[in-house]
């Protein structure tokens, strides 16, 4: 009983959505990374190429607010589909559950 | 089978970790895990392809059907229930044939290596070790036990063996017949119970998968479990020594280890920039730097490197020192070849795959081409100025490890030069303001630059010290696949073994492990002109006696045949002294068949005695028997080093300018380390030049005027001398037999040499005059031998008993013994042949005729 049906939720729940939701946020990382958005955002107010003047840090602060708000823009849409799949994928196992009740009632 | 199982203890690991083993938990199926696996497995694709088919159906009834929408959220109709059925099925069915090692009946299977590194902080103290067992293991045990209790170790064996990956690791890495190495294994193993052997099983697999760092105990563990502990006889048998074992499951962990990395560095790889500008655009572009280096995380970056896993202690050394926030300056130094440039482009794959400290994470590791920059330097202000610059680039770009590969050669600048470019790395060290690694030969850094004392203070000085065999072992095996890879060629475990014994032998110019590799690489290259599939010793053997002229491997069936009769093949050419013949037999067998220490020369023998009675002989028919050739005798006239100061000449000497002279003894050696060693005359040497051969008796090795060790260990040094002569000659006519005056000369002896010196050799050993009879021998021998030359030009000599009679007569000197022999030869019987040669009486083809010293006839 416990094998055949309570693991099957735990296993759901418990493994494979911890183990997607992972998967979304190193994906997400990766991106972030590949489009070099975290590390403009990691270092806001490190200036561009060395240039460590004043005004070499306000130039760098605007270029790496907008490259990291871009890159994040850009990240966010392409992980967007894995997180509508992950909502999905939440309810599913519930689905034939709520078709029964209703079929039922 | 109605047993119960229970949770227990199996032992107290390191003394602070309780291992258990809950054999209820693996045998929870009673033998039919395996089965219930492979039913979920085809019961669940049952599930999915119902699952599809349904779905098909319902989207077939909607086709045909009004499909609304309302109606599935609210399903009144039965055949709206069915897409929710058909998923239920299909995720049914994808649960059924999960991977149980992922989620399995109980959890999840364990990191082992977590657990260890939580357990050696003292955070946990017990486990159970099927914690850590993956399901596929868990099935085979059960199925075992279950089925054959009392053969559980052997049903085991059988079980990895029809694993084909496990046959071609075994196939591709021993050189054995695998039909017959199986059957041993086998036998080996055969009637070992499970009730009996479960506890130190259970053990031995925790313990073998912690020494080879890996997440799970899995199949692959259990081979190298019965590799190093069940089937060691067997494999020892087959002539693989504990150490092959040892080094053959490490090679089984590096194969998997790669390619665990190679998965990390395909993935972040992706993330590294391979130009001068990091990730977060806080460097600077360095132009003139990278005109003038290599960068080596660029390369590893595009899959350039291999991965060494041998040299990691070093490397955590390193890397301990460069993750200090401010600049830090390492300095490496080792013998050409010890793995310097491969500790660093080992380090560069690192910072690709990111194992390194934080700071390193985003860095270049760039190699300056020094020889580049002085090459391009018009002048030494020039030469400044440029390094002046690539310094200053590397500084600003704030993201470079600056590598100095051989900073020895700044010491060997012009002074003025010179002392400028250290003082500007001496400051900018000091500010802190760069990471640098220097590397360094260790001979340029005892010699020049350590007395650039605070020049080297500003450095965390590392030696690479010459790896041990061991070590040197696994490294060729890091290198084997990229070999194989490019050759074609697959290399054998004793092939490794082989290289890494031979290489240091014949070697002197480099280290371990580059000599090894090196040599390794010319084998695999006559391997493959040979269209060979495989290199094994047999193939290092060949190509290093075609390198060295000598057999250094294992002993064939010819050279067994040599062995067993090398009395009666040295009686050919040495006439009477049994006692030294048989002596240097025995000592020579002992040495092929391995009982021999290996520290000292292969055999050292003493022989005195009077002249002319065969000790040189000895010493030449032994070079030419035993090493193949009489090329291979090094002869050193002992009386030309009389003084102290001919030592120098023997190991050579630094001049005041730095420059080795060196010297005949120890060149000789370097030259051709299997080969005999012949010193004559000894007694006349001075006592310092016999303390420098006491030192090579005792140690098998002497340090080189430069400082090197250079190895006797495969040298025969045989000492000849004429001390105890006179007396000899003297008792000789005592009636004493030989014992007795053995006896006797050597306290004689004792008085030229001292006695910790004679107890050096193996054997002292004293040569008898000759008799009558034995010189009539030696005057056949020598008539043969005069044959023998005159052979090629197609002419015979032919003697009589009163020829030889009348040479020995005339000749035979009690004092020469057989020295005047030979002279008389060439006076009276060659000396006749040149005449009619020349006065063209005797000519191609002639057969000459001698009756006593007179040419009697020439047909």
């Amino acid at each position: 009983m416990k094998e055949y049906l309570i693991n099957f939720f735990v296993w759901w729940y418990v493994y494979k959505m911890s183990d997607y939701a992972l998967y979304i946020k190193h994906r997400f990382t990766f991106l972030m990374i590949q489009t070099r958005a975290l590390p403009m955002l990691k270092y806001l107010f490190t200036p561009l190429y060395g240039y460590d003047s004043f005004t070499g840090i306000i130039i760098s602060f605007f270029i790496r607010i907008t490259w990291g708000f871009w890159g994040l823009v850009l990240c966010c849409i392409l992980v967007f589909p894995f997180l509508i799949s992950f909502f999905i994928a939440m309810v599913l196992p519930l689905l034939p559950f709520y078709g029964l009740v209703q079929f039922a009632l | 089978m109605n047993q119960t199982f229970s949770k227990q203890k199996i032992a107290n690991y390191l003394g602070r970790i309780e291992l258990f083993i809950d054999l209820g938990d693996i045998f929870k199926y009673k033998g039919e895990r395996k089965l219930k696996n492979s039913i979920d497995k085809k019961l669940g694709l049952v599930c999915i392809i119902l699952g599809f088919l349904l779905l098909v159906f319902a989207g077939y009834y909607f086709l045909f059907n009004s499909f609304s929408i309302n109606n599935l959220l609210a399903v009144k109709d039965f055949f709206y229930l069915l897409p929710f059925l058909s998923l239920l099925l299909i995720l049914y069915g994808f649960y059924l044939k999960r991977d149980k090692n992922d989620f399995g009946f109980n959890t999840e299977v364990g990191d082992l290596q977590n657990f260890m590194t939580k357990a050696l902080k003292g955070e946990i103290n017990s486990t159970e070790i099927d914690n850590f067992f993956t399901e596929e293991l868990e099935e085979v045990i059960d199925l075992i036990y279950f089925r054959h209790p009392d053969n559980f170790i052997e049903e085991l064996t059988k079980f990895v063996l029809s694993d084909y990956k496990h046959i071609h690791f075994l196939e591709k890495r021993l050189n054995v017949d695998f039909s017959i190495f199986k059957e041993r294994i086998i036998a080996e193993v055969r009637g070992k119970a499970f009730n009996v052997v479960y506890a130190e099983f259970f053990l031995r697999s925790f313990h073998t998968a912690v020494d080879m760092q890996v997440r799970e105990i899995d199949v692959k563990i259990l081979f190298c479990i019965l590799c190093r502990y069940y089937w060691f006889n067997t494999l020892v048998s087959m002539g693989i020594n504990p150490n092959e074992i040892e080094a053959l499951i490490y090679w089984y962990r590096n194969e998997l280890k790669e390619v665990e990395y190679k998965k990390l560095w395909k993935l972040l790889s992706k993330l590294k920039p391979t130009g001068a500008i990091n990730r977060a655009y806080t460097s600077r572009a360095t132009p003139i730097l990278d005109s003038y280096s290599v960068d080596y995380t660029a390369l590893a970056a595009k899959g350039k490197f291999v991965v060494s896993l041998g040299k990691e202690q070093v490397l955590n050394s390193m890397l301990n020192n460069l993750q200090r926030i401010e600049g830090s300056a390492i300095l490496l130094i080792g013998q050409p070849g010890v793995g310097k440039t491969q500790l660093l482009k080992h380090l560069a794959t690192r910072m690709v795959v990111e194992d390194v400290p934080n700071n390193l994470k985003d860095s270049r590791l760039v190699v300056l081409d020094l020889n580049r920059v002085l090459a391009k330097s018009q002048s030494i202000d020039n030469f400044k100025n440029i390094i002046h610059t690539i310094l200053e680039e590397s500084i600003e770009s704030k993201n470079i490890v600056l590598v100095f590969e051989e900073i020895g050669q700044i010491f060997t600048m012009r002074e003025e030069g010179r002392q400028e470019v250290i003082n500007l790395l001496t400051s900018l060290i000091n500010d802190h303001k760069l990471n640098i690694v220097a590397t360094c030969v260790s001979d340029d850094y005892y010699k020049k630059v350590k007395f650039s004392r605070g020049f080297v203070s500003m450095f965390e000085v590392l030696e690479i010290k010459e790896p041990t065999p061991e070590v040197s072992y696994q490294i060729v095996m890091d290198v084997v696949p990229s070999f194989e890879k490019k050759y074609g060629v697959t290399v054998k475990l004793d092939a490794v073994r082989e290289v890494v014994n031979i290489a240091p032998k014949i070697v002197y110019e480099k280290v371990l492990p580059d000599k090894a590799i090196d040599l390794l690489e010319e084998c695999v290259i006559f391997a493959r002109s040979k269209n060979l599939q495989f290199v094994d010793s047999e193939i290092i053997d060949r190509v290093v006696k075609s390198k060295i002229g000598v057999d250094v491997g294992n002993i064939n069936s010819k050279e067994q045949e040599l062995l067993t009769h090398l009395e009666e093949i040295m009686h050919k050419r040495v006439i009477g002294q049994e006692q030294a013949i048989r002596a240097v037999a025995s000592a020579l067998r002992r040495s092929r068949s391995g009982l021999n220490v290996n520290t000292k020369p292969v055999a050292s023998f003493l022989f005195y005695g009077p002249t002319g009675v065969g000790k040189t002989e000895i010493a030449k028919t032994l070079a030419e028997v035993y090493y193949g050739n009489a090329n291979n005798l090094i002869r050193i006239d002992m009386s030309e080093y009389q003084e102290e100061s001919n030592l120098n000449r023997l190991i050579g000497f630094l001049d005041p300018s730095g420059n080795f002279g060196g010297g005949f003894l120890t060149e000789s050696i370097k030259q051709k380390p299997f080969c005999l060693l012949l010193l004559d005359e000894l007694e006349k040497a001075n006592p310092k030049v016999l303390d420098l051969f006491l030192q090579i008796l005792d140690t098998g090795f002497v340090t080189d005027g430069s400082g090197r060790k250079v190895d006797f260990t495969n040298t025969i040094i045989i000492a000849t001398s004429n001390a105890g002569s006179r007396e000899i000659a003297s008792l000789l006519g005592s009636g004493l037999n030989y014992r007795q005056i053995e006896q006797r000369v050597k306290e004689s002896l004792r008085e030229v040499y001292r006695v910790e010196f004679l107890n050096r050799f193996d054997k002292v050993i004293m040569f008898r005059s000759l008799n009558l009879a034995e010189i009539e021998q030696v005057v056949q021998i020598m008539l043969d031998d005069l044959n023998r030359r005159i052979h090629d030009k197609g002419m015979k000599v032919f003697w009589d008993d009163l020829t030889v009679d009348e040479i020995v007569k005339s000749a035979y000197n009690p004092v020469y013994g057989a020295r005047e022999i030979r002279r008389f030869i060439q006076d009276n019987i060659e000396d006749q042949i040149a005449k009619g040669v020349i006065d063209k009486s005797i000519h191609s083809g002639s057969q000459i005729f001698f009756k006593g010293l007179k040419i009697v006839q020439v047909q």
